[in-house]
């Protein structure tokens, strides 16, 4: 009997600790609060006016260069400006060669950092990436 | 990447693997022309070396077809190889659960994903530290700004202090 309740009292904890484990990896990552995240997907990236980067690994690295589709570039700029808002963020603007460029980097509330940057130039091109 | 580079010539082409070759190119230029490499269906003795350079071995291969009938060893194999990528997996998979060291990369030109994942993790490699490069010179360039400015604004307290007490 005492035998079949420490196995009872085992299984319990390997069940326990296998839910555990599966409910920590799908937790959605903080990052996932970003605004500009929702234009990190399949239908732009199959999009034929953009060439998308996407790095996923320890560190991520995600980018869109689109080339003509002003809709996009307008989505994407109003979202960046979004996450510009955030109160952890420090902003650097330039402007040279006709490009201009916001570079954007924050903390997340998890405590890891975030950088982003925004490059429109007057060709109607714009590039955006985000490394976390 | 740049529109311009999809309609260059056989001989714009060869004289920036040229470049390549003599390391006058910059970063973005190397990735925006082995993106070019990758696709173009342009074949120079020149552009290929260029492309084994880059190690991108698998434009050079992508016109060869296979003619070799499909018999029962080539079965077997196959189901060899079914077992070991399920192993290799598997493998992969526990690994990356326990530490998630690996990387994983997609790229895509004019929306057509490049499937050898490979030229996708070199390419996309290049791409991001060639980015960041640039995002940290930036932010260096800043800080330097940033510096030189508070340190004008020091200078100029002390001489406003320096002729307030001259005065006196």
């Amino acid at each position: 009997m005492k035998r079949i309740l420490i196995a009872v009292i085992i299984t319990v904890l390997n069940l326990a600790n296998v839910s555990c484990a599966t409910a920590m990896e799908s937790a959605p990552p903080a990052k996932m609060d970003l605004a500009i995240m929702a234009v990190f997907n399949e239908t732009n990236y199959r999009n034929p006016a953009v060439d998308a980067t996407i790095i996923k690994g320890t560190n991520s690295y995600m980018k869109l260069e689109i080339n003509g589709d002003s809709k996009l570039i307008q989505q994407v700029k109003t979202l960046f400006e979004k996450d510009m808002r955030r109160e952890s963020a420090s902003i650097v603007e330039r402007w040279s060669g006709g490009e201009h460029r916001y570079i954007v980097s924050f903390i997340m509330p998890d405590g890891t950092s975030v950088s982003m940057s925004l490059e429109e130039n007057e060709s109607g091109s714009a590039t955006v990436w985000v490394s976390y | 990447m740049n529109t311009d580079y999809n309609d260059m010539s056989k001989e714009d082409l060869e004289r920036l693997a040229d470049a390549f070759f003599n390391s006058s190119l910059e970063r973005h230029e190397e990735a925006d022309l082995a993106r070019v490499l990758a696709f173009s269906d342009v074949h120079t003795p020149q552009l290929d070396s260029c492309r084994r350079a880059m190690g991108l071995e698998y434009a050079l291969k992508r016109h060869s077809r296979p003619t070799r009938a499909f018999h029962k060893r080539g079965i077997v194999a196959a189901a060899s190889i079914a077992v070991l990528a399920a192993v290799s997996v598997t493998i992969y998979m526990n690994g990356h659960n326990q530490n998630d060291t690996s990387l994983r990369a997609e790229v895509y030109m004019s929306g057509k994903r490049i499937s050898d994942e490979k030229l996708a993790v070199s390419l996309a490699r290049r791409d991001m530290e060639s980015e960041l490069k640039a995002f940290r010179e930036t932010m260096e360039e800043v800080s330097r700004q940033k510096s030189a400015t508070e340190t004008e604004i020091r200078e100029s307290k002390e001489l406003i202090n320096q002729i307030n007490n001259s005065k006196l």
